[in-house]
């Protein structure tokens, strides 16, 4: 096995943090994000969580993706997914208990979370294991960097706390819409135009444009009126 | 070939790993789940605390033996909910009075009860379950030791839909509990989850888009508090804590 270079493990670990990042270019695995943004902790269990399994299983299909009939392919990868989020489910319920249980469903919609489908099919289906897993990683990583500042804002603005610790003045009045999941619509927005206006690449073309005015106004005939 | 085989060793292979995570892990979650148990049995009774193990043991749990409706003494690892499964522990209740739509009722029931130094009662934590909308609601109820007037509720484990039958968990929802009566002046079960704002001591407030959980909620506190669950016991609790 060759030595993958130092150069394209950076580009495999970092370019979907900013560059070509999963939920705010791709917009994939919304749903956990406007789910589990609430509290800072809970966010960073489903982070760790989401990012280990689309390293295992980008690494587990890609060493058998020779093997794996086309015809099948999704319900192999399904497997594998699935047999992985269960795996995190138990280990959580038993060592992370109070998380688990605020996590509750989210933990195992992981399973149909569409970036880890999305690169097991894009990715680990094409390339070797360890540049999966590179590439897993690094996807983990861009969703990751997406929640925790989504949960910063939330929590900061919505609860006053962040990690639970007060960090706004008494005298804040918090901001309860931030602790509903549609906040997290505004702040990906946001956070989408931020990056976007810094790397003018992902802008995408408009597909329909507006087109000129076409509409001609009435124009009513005077009529000679014969004095 | 290929197409059965590759399917095969990975289902097989997945089954294996999945299954030995699962049941290396048990031990661990069972823990959670009773340190959860008595959490909740904690905070029904109104009691915040880090320190679960050492304001559990100031609980006395006694036993009721529901046919005769007097305290028993027996092994003190037993689990109702468990007994309630098992045909020789427990009875089947008749259609008619299986409001809470319980099916089998354990032959005996667990009662937590704080005791102060003078042998009264203080308060008491009631172990509670019954059928919402998705299933079985499973939960504490605490009172107070007028053992009429409600201290708290606690669910400890429900499949409600989040955020309507789910708000049974809404701190807002159980603090409605607080200190609402039970028993009607003829001694039948008065207390109700109403639909809208309470209004009276014996109503809670409903809770919007949930009427079946809610529902349900009523039908669990009229069985469990009545002639077929704790009622008789906690008519002639104060003696009986005595006798024991």
């Amino acid at each position: 096995m060759k030595a993958i270079p130092a150069k394209e493990t950076r580009k495999l670990l970092f370019t979907p943090i900013i560059e070509n990042n999963p939920i705010a270019l791709q917009i994939l695995g919304i749903c956990s994000a406007l789910a589990v943004t609430v509290k800072m902790d809970v966010t960073l269990i489903m982070c760790i969580a989401l990012t280990s399994v689309i390293t295992l299983s980008n690494f587990f299909i890609s060493l058998i993706r020779h093997y794996i009939p086309d015809s099948i392919r999704i319900i192999v990868q399904m497997t594998i997914i699935s047999s992985l989020v269960i795996i995190v489910d138990e280990l959580l319920k038993a060592y992370a208990y109070e998380a688990s249980k605020e996590l509750s469903v989210f933990v195992g919609l992981i399973i149909t979370n569409c970036i880890v489908m999305g690169r097991a099919e894009a990715y680990a289906m094409k390339n070797p294991p360890i540049k999966s897993m590179l590439d897993g990683f690094g996807n983990g990583l861009g969703y990751s960097f997406v929640l925790l500042v989504v949960a910063t804002v939330r929590e900061i603005f919505g609860n006053g706390t962040f990690f639970g610790v007060q960090v706004m003045p008494e005298s804040y009045q918090v901001n309860n819409f931030l602790l509903l999941p549609p906040s997290s619509f505004i702040i990906i927005g946001i956070m989408i135009w931020v990056i976007r206006s810094f790397s003018k690449s992902q802008v995408e073309e408009d597909e329909n444009p507006l087109k000129a005015h076409t509409f001609k106004p009435l124009t009513v005939k005077k009529e000679v009126q014969s004095g | 070939m290929n197409k059965l085989i590759i399917p095969l060793v990975a289902c097989i292979v997945c089954a294996i790993i999945v299954s030995v995570t699962a049941v290396s892990v048990r031990p661990e979650q069972n823990l959670n789940v009773e340190n959860e148990k008595k959490v909740k049995i904690l905070a029904a009774a109104g009691i915040k605390t880090d320190k679960v193990d050492e304001e559990f043991s100031k609980i006395k749990t006694v036993f009721v033996d529901f046919e005769t409706d007097k305290l028993v003494t027996i092994d003190s690892a037993y689990d109702h909910i468990k007994a309630a499964s098992n045909p020789d522990l427990s009875t089947l209740i008749p259609k008619a009075d299986d409001i809470a739509v319980l099916k089998r009722r354990e032959n005996i029931g667990t009662i937590y009860i704080w005791i102060d130094e003078k042998n009264a009662i203080e308060k008491l934590v009631l172990p509670i379950r019954g059928y919402g909308l998705w299933g079985t609601l499973y939960g504490y109820l605490s009172l107070d030791s007028d053992l009429n007037t409600v201290r708290g509720i606690e669910y400890y484990d429900h499949k409600e839909t989040p955020g309507l039958g789910g708000e049974v968990d809404n701190p807002n929802w159980k603090s409605d509990w607080y200190g609402k009566r039970i028993y009607n002046d003829d001694g039948s079960v008065g207390l109700y989850v109403t639909k809208g704002a309470s209004s009276t001591d014996y109503e809670i407030d409903g809770i919007s888009g949930a009427t079946l959980t809610t529902n349900g909620v009523s039908n669990m506190i009229k069985y469990w508090l009545g002639d077929n669950g704790y009622g008789p016991i906690i008519k002639n609790l104060n003696e009986e804590i005595k006798r024991i």
